[in-house]
């Protein structure tokens, strides 16, 4: 598969062309192990809300960890957010109205000025 | 069609979408394609050589011979796209001129609205009833557009107009 694909007119993806983690992930294995052990359950626990301490409350310059999950989920956040991303859906949406719209019949430029510069 | 409508009255207070500048270099490579290098003549005088090879710098960007006309400018680029004045800011322009000018002929088609390619602009402020040229659409640098003065800023109608000739140039598509 060419690494170019994804960015086929035919292959845009709903949620626009940016691949990023699936920050949601270590959530689910959590929901699986759950039915085994309340050990897995307590110290799955504990972990997500150290997580979710270390994503809410703590500024993460102070406490020499890897912030890469931190950053993941701003930037996540960001995506969603800005004004300047294309909304999801946008370039399949758009498609669909060129495509449906009837293109109207050339103009007369036989006494159009010459171009400006 | 109302002339104050087109226009607010006064200058927004950025540089938006569908502000009149000020003359300001519009133009394209000069044909022959002509290549310039540095070179200095007596005295230590920088002059521009004509040369027959492509010598651009370290980043692939080089010197060659323009040509086109200082003339009034509309601003293109989306108000999002120059709202960050940075120091890689381009900002689309389309080069406008008077309606005067034209023969009859070709002036009437304008004014009704028949043409995608080239926009009215009743009643610019300061200047009088324009046309933009949507074929000589072209970039320059954000420094050089901040060197001009604005002229006129569009109202909300008169951006939805622009944005409106825009779609239909590009498209030819009836919504």
């Amino acid at each position: 598969m060419s690494e170019f694909e994804n960015y086929w007119p035919a292959a845009w993806q709903v949620d626009g062309l940016i691949v990023k983690a699936p920050v949601h992930r270590p959530i689910k294995q959590r929901s699986v192990k759950r039915d085994k052990s309340w050990k897995v359950v307590l110290t799955t626990s504990v972990l997500s809300i150290g997580m979710a301490v270390l994503n809410f409350s703590i500024p993460t310059g102070a406490l020499g960890v890897s912030s890469t999950r931190i950053e993941s989920a701003e930037g996540h956040r960001y995506a969603r957010s800005s004004s300047s991303e294309v909304p999801p859906g946008y370039w399949p949406r758009l498609v669909a109205a060129l495509r449906s719209a009837p293109t109207l019949p050339d103009d007369n430029s036989s006494n159009d000025p010459e171009p400006l510069v | 069609m109302a002339d104050e409508s087109w226009w607010t009255p006064q200058l927004k207070s950025e540089l938006s979408q569908g502000d009149v500048l000020s003359p300001i270099p519009i133009g394209s490579p000069h044909l022959p394609v002509t290549y310039l290098s540095k070179g200095r003549v007596e005295k230590g005088s920088q002059v521009w050589l004509q040369s027959s090879k492509w010598q651009p710098d370290g980043d692939g960007i080089g010197l060659f011979l323009g040509k086109g006309r200082v003339i009034h400018g509309l601003v293109v680029s989306h108000d999002c796209e120059i709202d960050k004045p940075s120091r890689s800011a381009r900002v689309l322009i389309a080069p406008i001129s008077q309606l005067d000018k034209l023969e009859e002929s070709a002036r009437q088609p304008i004014i009704e609205q028949k043409r995608y390619s080239l926009m009215p602009l009743p009643g610019v402020p300061q200047l009088g009833d324009y046309y933009a040229d949507l074929r000589c659409l072209m970039w320059l640098d954000r420094k050089i557009v901040d060197q001009n003065k604005r002229i006129a800023s569009m109202s909300e109608e008169g951006v939805l107009r622009l944005q409106a000739q825009l779609i239909g140039f590009f498209t030819r598509k009836s919504f």
